[in-house]
């Protein structure tokens, strides 16, 4: 079953995110900030990442900077923010700094369901490929 | 300019012949239309004067001869100068510079003078010739040229630091500007998220419901539940909006201050104890010590002060329990301190807390706008009080109000007395 982690420090808001991910039949795992996110991506190395931006300890860009940078084996795990920070600059900042995609609050969760679907399907693709490629090569 | 003393006339064999002496009157003529003329003994006794000296001196010739020259001294000259001078001409050497003298009748002129020293016939210096110019006029222009110079000079001066200023002002207040539209755009930023927060919990709350009420799956526990986080958002967005408002209203002057007897420790009581039933989490603890019940004040600002000071201490200290309120009377002035064991204030950023908008580095991943601190400042301000802040990053903060008990503020007349101690 697909793994999800959902990085919020509001938790009523959390949790509904994590309710609507679950009726959808994916695991979901939590974390209230960004210190707490990057424990539980290496401890239980999430299909993807759902990340707010604006959190205590360490926010959301710095996340996905270190998970970037100092974890490769997490290169294929799709990274999506979701942010009250609303305005075009920081939707360019989010997706620059490597995010797969930028949902800003309040979020439609039809919208959010099919964002975490379609950026999975994509991984799914990559990974056939992959498969592929190693067959012709034999 | 020096020479050798020359010998005195009457000693000298050309001025013999009557043809010479004839010569020598018309010089003499010449040289009295020309020039101040003036003969002195070595011990500076007048001797000979012509009329031109009389005319400029204003003194009768009378009155002049048998008199020494210093009878004309202005005083302007320092001593040394007449000691040099006198020392060349007692070495038989001439003379020549200006000097300026006091006439008669007290005004001053100048002269350009040569004094000739002449010896006897044994070649003793036994006289001295001076022959002077009147220069009063050119010195008068040059002084005049002078003067205008210093006040050119003066003024330029004066413009230049005039102009100094005006820049030093101008920059100050350009750098101002542009620290408050940066602040400007940080706030509109975070206010933007602020409001998205709630408004996002509320959003996802209510698609939760109609989601589970669709399959049937909506208990009404569960939806009482859910209804109370939605009114919690929205509690939230109204406190948001009313502190936004708040500002926007202490910016235009529009808080008109309702001064009054107020019995400040009961609503420091009151205060404290809405804020422990806000946060269970926390312990505040109030330490109230005989304030007294008459403190002229509005109820409604203090209670504002009060409320962002301890909501803002909860805020900042979300790990450690407990909040300390005290209140007591040190001199003239009611102080309260609001003591919190939260993140603290970097040292370099105590200053501008309480600036509009304004948030440390340490709030990062905490809610706020930079509203709260800046409305208590202002509004303890308008009381003729003051705010404190102490602050250690790790340890926490602590801010201190002094309210004067008798103070001005009853006229509602703005006056700032707000400052700040370093930790």
């Amino acid at each position: 079953m697909t793994k999800i982690l959902c990085i919020e420090d509001e938790p009523d808001l959390r949790e509904a995110i994590a309710e609507e991910l679950e009726d959808a039949d994916y695991t979901v795992c939590q974390a209230g900030d960004g210190r707490q996110g990057l424990e539980v991506i290496l401890a239980q190395k999430p299909d993807l990442v759902l990340c707010d931006i604006t959190m205590p300890n360490k926010n959301g860009h710095q996340l996905l900077r270190d998970i970037r940078e100092k974890y490769p084996v997490f290169a294929e795990m799709p990274f999506i923010f979701l942010s009250a920070l609303a305005d075009r600059e920081h939707i360019l900042a989010g997706l620059k700094n490597g995010a797969d995609g930028y949902l800003t609050k309040p979020v439609d969760f039809e919208v959010l369901l099919t964002t975490v679907k379609a950026s999975l399907r994509q991984i799914d693709r990559i990974k056939h490929k992959q498969k592929d490629v190693v067959v012709l090569d034999f | 300019m020096t020479a050798n003393a020359k010998k005195a006339p009457v000693a000298d064999a050309m001025f013999t012949s009557a043809a010479s002496l004839d010569e020598l009157t018309s010089l003499k003529a010449a040289l009295d239309e020309h020039a101040i003329v003036a003969m002195t003994d070595t011990t500076g006794k007048i001797t000979y004067v012509n009329d031109k000296f009389c005319t400029i001196s204003g003194y009768r010739r009378e009155e002049l001869l048998g008199t020494n020259h210093r009878i004309l001294a202005s005083s302007h000259h320092p001593k040394s100068f007449f000691a040099n001078m006198f020392k060349s001409i007692a070495n038989g050497r001439t003379w020549h510079g200006e000097i300026k003298n006091r006439a008669k009748d007290g005004s001053y002129y100048w002269v350009d003078t040569t004094i000739t020293p002449f010896q006897d016939a044994s070649g003793k210096v036994s006289q001295y010739i001076a022959i002077r110019s009147d220069i009063t006029s050119r010195k008068q222009v040059k002084e005049e040229l002078r003067a205008h110079r210093d006040k050119l000079q003066e003024l330029v001066h004066a413009a230049t630091q005039a102009l100094q200023t005006k820049t030093v002002a101008l920059e100050e207040a350009l750098a101002k500007e542009k620290r408050m539209s940066e602040l400007q755009r940080q706030f509109i930023t975070m206010a933007s998220h602020e409001f998205r927060t709630p408004l996002a919990i509320i959003d996802a709350t209510a698609q939760r419901m109609q989601r589970r009420a669709a399959k049937n799956r909506l208990s009404p526990e569960d939806a009482i539940l859910r209804v109370d986080k939605i009114r919690a958002a929205v509690q939230r967005m109204t406190r948001l909006m009313e502190s936004t408002l708040s500002l926007a209203r202490s910016e235009s002057g529009e808080i008109k201050l309702d001064m009054a007897p107020c019995d400040i420790g009961a609503i420091l009581r009151e205060v404290c104890a809405h804020q422990q039933e806000l946060s269970a989490g926390h312990d505040i603890k109030l330490d109230v010590v005989d304030l007294p019940v008459t403190v002229q004040a509005d109820s409604g600002a203090v209670e504002q002060v009060f409320t962002n000071l301890i909501s803002n201490a909860v805020k900042y200290a979300p790990d450690t329990g407990e909040i300390q309120v005290s209140a007591m009377v040190q001199d003239q002035d009611v102080v309260i301190a609001v003591r919190d064991q939260g993140i603290g204030i970097d040292p370099d950023e105590l200053d501008r807390i309480g600036e509009r908008f304004f948030r440390a580095r340490t709030s990062l991943g905490i809610e706020g706008t930079g509203i709260g601190l800046s409305l208590v400042k202002h509004l303890v301000a308008r009381h003729d009080g003051a705010v404190e802040v102490q602050s250690e990053i790790g340890k926490g903060s602590t801010f201190t109000v002094r309210i004067p008990m008798q103070n001005q503020a009853a006229q509602n007349r703005p006056k700032r007395r707000n400052k700040r101690r370093a930790a």
